[in-house]
This record gives C-alpha cells, structure tokens and sequence, in this order.
C-alpha cells in the first residue's frame, strides 16, 4: 500500500503517471520538482521510512544505461546495467541499499522508452555483438512488476534484438509477464538465493526460498533459461549443512540444462555504507559478526571467505558443470579456485 | 519530545493537557517541561521559529533523534476550520524552497503547507497557509531525522471564516478540540523515536569499569561498538570480567573484546512455520 506519490511536477500528465496515480485512489499525492529533492535530502532515516515508503514517480534524463565495473559479466564481453526502480519492497538485512540510499521510498523512473534507446546505443556501439544489460542492481527487477508492467515493456523490446542479453536479477515470484509469452533466450531470470534459516531471518517480506525455487520450475518449464545467485555468500555455525540442503532443494526441482549461470559471491560492502548500515541496525547478528576491511571494503576474514566459496564451488559442480560456474571474491585468483570462471568482484557490494 | 509553538493561545492547552511547567520565563523564548516533553514558545513567523527551535535544542538534552513537533494554527483554501493537518510539503513562499517531511503516521489529513510572511487571507493555493514551518523544519532537521519533525496545523480560517474573526479564545478552543488526535499524533512519533534511539558513548560499561580505564573518543566509539555486539552475540551466556578481568589499559580491553567476539557466528535456525524441508513448496503466487 503507498500513501504518498511524490510525482515530478513535468511528468505529471505523463500516461504511466496517471495510470499509477490510479491504482492508489486514497494516496496523498505531492508534487516536486526533481526527485532528489525528496530522496536525497540529508536527515532521513532508511529504517523508519522502510516502515511506510512512498512511491516518487521521475523522469531519468541520463546515465540511462552505465558499463559494468571492468571484468564483471557472466561470460559475455560488453557489460552494462541499469535500473528502471531505486529500492526495493523487500527488505533485507544485508543489503547495501539501505547503506547506499538515504531514502527508502521506491523511486520509478517512468521514461522507460529512454531506458531501450540507451540500449539501442550500446547496441549499435557493439554492432554484431552480444551485449549484456544486467537489470536489477539498484532494485529487485520484478519485485514490483505488477505495479511497474517493466518486464513486458523490456521483453517486447528484446523480442527484435537478439544481441541484447538480458538478466533480470530478482527474489521475486512476479513471473506472470514471463509466464504470459514465448520464452526469449536473451533473457536469463537470476534468482537470488540464500538458504531458507538465513533468508526467514535476513530477508523480510522477500518470498520464501520455496517460493522462489516454485517460481524457477515454473519458469523452466516454460522454456526461460535461468541464473542462479549466491550472492552474498552468509557464513553461519552450521554454514555448509545450510548450503548442502539449499543446493540439494534446487537441484532435486530443477534441471541444470535449464541452468545458464550460476554466480558465488562473498558477503562484500563499502565501508561507508556498512557503518550506516550498523548505524541503523546496531542489534542485527549478522552485522555483530566478524568482518575484516579490506581496502575499505567489509567482507568475512579472507581464510574464511575462501573456505566458503571453495565449499560451494565443490558442491555446485556435483549439479552443474564448472564453466557455468562464476566466482569472485575480493583478492580474485588467489581465494577464487582455477577450475571455475572467475569474475572481477566488479560491484563492490554483494547484490541480492 | 520537543514542541514548538508561536503563540501562548495555541501553547496553552498543550501545557494543561501535557502538564507542563514554566522553566524560564526570562529566558530569550519562555520553555514549558514535564519529564518527557519541552515546549517553546516562539513567537510569530519563521525566523523565530528557527531560532526558538535552536534555542529549545540549546537548553535541552536528549534532543538527538526525538520528535520536533511545530503545532500550530493555519488557514486554508479548501479544508473545514478545526480540522487538524499534516504537512508533507512545506514551501517558504519567499524564496520558493521546499521541505518535503516523510510521512510515517496516518492519523491526520495531509497538505501542502506555505510559510508566508504576512497573513493570507485569499487562499490562491490548495494548500495551508501559517508563518512558521518554514523556519522550523530546517532547524529542527539539524536535530533529528525528518520522520520525526513534522508540521501539525489546527485549520483555523479559510475563505469562508476570516482570520479577522479569530482571537486568543477560539485559537485556544481550536487546539483544545484537536487534543486528542495531537497526542496519537505525538506518541506514534515517540513510539518510532524509541527504535532508533542513539545510545550513549559508553554503551553499556558498567560504571565501575569506565573508572578503571580510560578510553579516547576514538577508542569510545569502538567500545560501544564492541559492546553491542556483544549483547548481541553473547548477551548474559558470558560476563565481561572473564574476558577483561586481566587488562591493563583501555587498548588491551578493545583487543580481547574484539578476539573473543570475532569467535563468535551468527546461527540461524529453520524455521519452525516453514515445516520441513522436503514438504513445504507451496503453489507460486504470482499476481
Ligand atoms: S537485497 Fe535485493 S531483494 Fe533484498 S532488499 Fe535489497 S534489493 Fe531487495
């Protein structure tokens, strides 16, 4: 339920706006001029408005589509991301946008034909090419799709570009506008994972691991090619028990050959935005457990960030072959194994 | 929780109500308390709005993430006399600056609210008119988070009712009837004051142990760090003397509460509502 729309004063007869402004009769609806001037204003506090965000409604004027930090990708040579949304309706402990953001009201870009001619125009920069758009760094990509309709904008855009690969990166079960069409083999749904102990204490209102793995057979048995994403990696006292079954609940539902990807990746956060995290979540275990800086990033003690990642590596290729199999971690090769692609850290939080 | 009033018509029933007493009646704003709450009295339009709010911070502890509530009267185009609202826009009709205050709390209708240096008695937009929100928001933003400083307005005139009309009286009879619904207001605001209260700079060290080290600002932060991941880590399982019992400086204290928390994991157990493992993959809900 949103109670109050900020919606930028130029876009407000803009048709996604009012059609938006529909679905909430009953909210309060504020106009602004940009909105920063709502989400980036100093003195807020993202836990208490996680308790009741507002939807902005905006107009992005650039910066549409950015390059991946250098060496990021899964398998693919020209990496770029975006997102149509800033923040998500789950709220997970360990996620680094509530340590990023000042704000927890949902932003959604409405110009989202800007987004496709952005795309377009690294398209032709690659001409021939695959090139990579990885969608949902800064927001969950389907969480909110009922309200957005994103997903079916994107898919009928990437149905007449085949060099435009796509990963919708997502914990979500809003799988209905992939469900309602032919499967497109430009498009990798990742769903992020984490086993069940952890996901019902870390990841509030987010669906349950079941939920999602449901989500996933669906959607293979549809035809869609699927990503899996270990990332963050959660170190816990019964950690590889933990792992060992969440490997074996998806594996015992999903083929691999169904499997495009898999990605492992550490618990990883800017040490600025872990000390806003802990700021707001003093009392949280996971923030109380023991971390290392390394070069101002916040990450599990080296020696046991590569018992971690070593442990899943092992387990994940008895389901699944090596090369599709991407790890990173902070110091590359010489905690990520030769065996398996190894990926630059790249974004330098582990993202949901 | 820290209020900020203009006039003492509108003070007032606030003081009765909320049982408040005089604390400085030379002082630069006259300042009512009781043990949970201060009011200021400020006087009329935004600069000594800002100031009081300034001043009241100034005389008082506890300031640092509590509710800056601004109440108030103001007039408005479309909305009853008496009626109580919330401002989640405030405009500075002078120079045209906006604030834009999150609204966590639903009880009280929401508005746009314009500061304006002079009365307004025509009303040209859908919103409320007063003469001081301009000036506290900005102050009281330096004292707490946004969620926690809001604007709340008894409706007090509006094309219908003239500003001419109202006197010390009504005005406190408009505030009197909106009582109620001002301290729902007010404690909704408390209640999410409470969850993220700042902790003092020791933590919880006992007092006993704070005399026999001594710790840098520096080092105080790390501590209180330290500590709370002990409670939450360890809580009441151990006691600190049989970690500490041995230091002999406020550094050697920071580094064996440090060894023995990064002992420590997390456990996070299965739940006991999702059942057991093999069974429990229920039907996707896509909507
Ligand atoms: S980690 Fe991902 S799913 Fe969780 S709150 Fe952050 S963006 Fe949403």
């Amino acid at each position: 339920m949103i109670d109050t729309l900020y919606i930028e004063q130029a876009i407000a007869t803009h048709p996604r706006v009012r059609e938006i402004g529909l679905r909430f009769p009953s909210a309060n609806q504020v106009m602004c001029e940009r909105y920063g001037a709502v989400f980036n204003r100093k003195s807020q506090n993202f836990r208490l408005q996680k308790k009741n965000p507002s939807l902005i409604l905006a107009d992005k004027f650039d910066n549409h589509v950015l390059e991946t930090p250098e060496g990021y990708g899964i398998g693919g040579r020209n990496n770029y991301y975006f997102a149509h949304m800033l923040n998500c309706i789950y709220d997970c402990r360990y996620c680094f946008l509530q340590g990023m953001y000042r704000s927890a009201h949902y932003v959604l870009f409405v110009n989202y034909d800007e987004f496709f001619s952005a795309m377009d125009a690294k398209l032709m920069a690659h001409d021939g090419e695959d090139v990579w758009f990885f969608s949902g760094y800064d927001c969950d990509s389907l969480a909110l799709d009922p309200l957005t309709g994103f997903a079916e904008h994107l898919l009928s855009y990437l149905e007449t570009r085949p060099h435009a690969m796509v990963e919708l990166r997502t914990k979500s079960t809003q799988i209905r506008a992939l469900l309602g069409q032919a499967p497109l083999s430009n498009v990798i749904v990742a769903f992020s994972l984490t086993p069940e102990p952890a996901a019902v204490a870390l990841e509030h209102k987010a669906p349950s691991v079941a939920k999602r793995i449901n989500a996933m057979t669906q959607l293979a048995q549809n035809g869609w090619r699927l990503g899996l994403r270990f990332d963050p990696l959660l170190d816990d006292v019964r950690f590889e028990e933990h792992y060992q079954s969440l490997f074996r609940d998806i594996f015992d539902r999903i083929d691999p050959a169904c499997i495009h990807s898999i990605t492992i990746g550490p618990f990883r956060m800017p040490g600025s935005f872990f000390s806003n995290v802990v700021r707001l979540y003093p009392d949280e275990p996971l923030l109380a457990g023991s971390f290392a800086n390394r070069d101002g990033l916040i990450t599990y003690p080296k020696e046991r960030e590569a018992a971690m990642l070593a442990f899943c590596l092992d387990e994940l290729r008895v389901h699944v072959s090596g090369d599709k199999i991407f790890s990173c971690a902070v110091d590359g090769r010489d905690t990520v194994r030769a065996d398996t692609e190894s990926i630059n850290l790249g974004f330098r939080s582990s993202s949901h | 929780m820290f209020l900020v009033v203009a006039l003492q018509a509108e003070a007032q029933p606030l003081i009765t109500h909320f049982g408040l007493r005089c604390e400085s009646p030379m002082g630069m704003f006259r300042i009512y308390r009781s043990e949970s709450m201060a009011l200021v009295v400020s006087g009329v339009g935004k600069s000594l709005s800002a100031a009081a709010t300034g001043y009241l911070c100034g005389c008082s502890d506890g300031w640092r993430n509590a509710p800056w509530i601004n109440i108030g009267i103001a007039g408005h185009r479309n909305v009853d006399v008496g009626e109580l609202i919330v401002a989640n826009k405030i405009v500075d009709q002078s120079t045209a600056h906006s604030w834009y205050p999150p609204q966590l709390v639903s009880n009280v209708v929401n508005s746009t609210l314009i500061t304006v240096d002079k009365p307004e008695e025509s009303y040209p937009e859908r919103a409320a008119y007063d003469m001081e929100a301009a000036g506290f928001f900005p102050s009281a933003t330096r004292c707490s988070t946004g969620e926690l400083v809001q604007s709340i307005k008894v409706i007090s005139d509006n094309p219908h009712q003239s500003i001419a009309s109202l006197n010390a009286r009504s005005i406190e009879q408009l505030i009197t009837k909106n009582l109620s619904e001002i301290e729902q207001f007010i404690n909704r605001l408390s209640e999410l004051s409470i969850e993220i209260k700042v902790l003092p700079h020791n933590g919880s060290l006992p007092e006993s142990w704070a005399k026999r080290w001594s710790f840098s600002v520096t080092q105080g932060h790390r501590l209180r760090r330290l500590l709370q991941r002990w409670k939450v880590l360890i809580g009441d399982g151990e006691t600190l003397d049989s970690v500490l019992g041995a230091c002999k400086d406020g550094a050697a204290v920071l580094t064996a509460l440090e060894a023995r928390l990064n002992a420590e994991k997390p456990t996070y157990r299965r739940s006991l509502l999702v059942g057991p493992r093999a069974s429990s993959l229920p039907d996707v809900q896509s909507q």
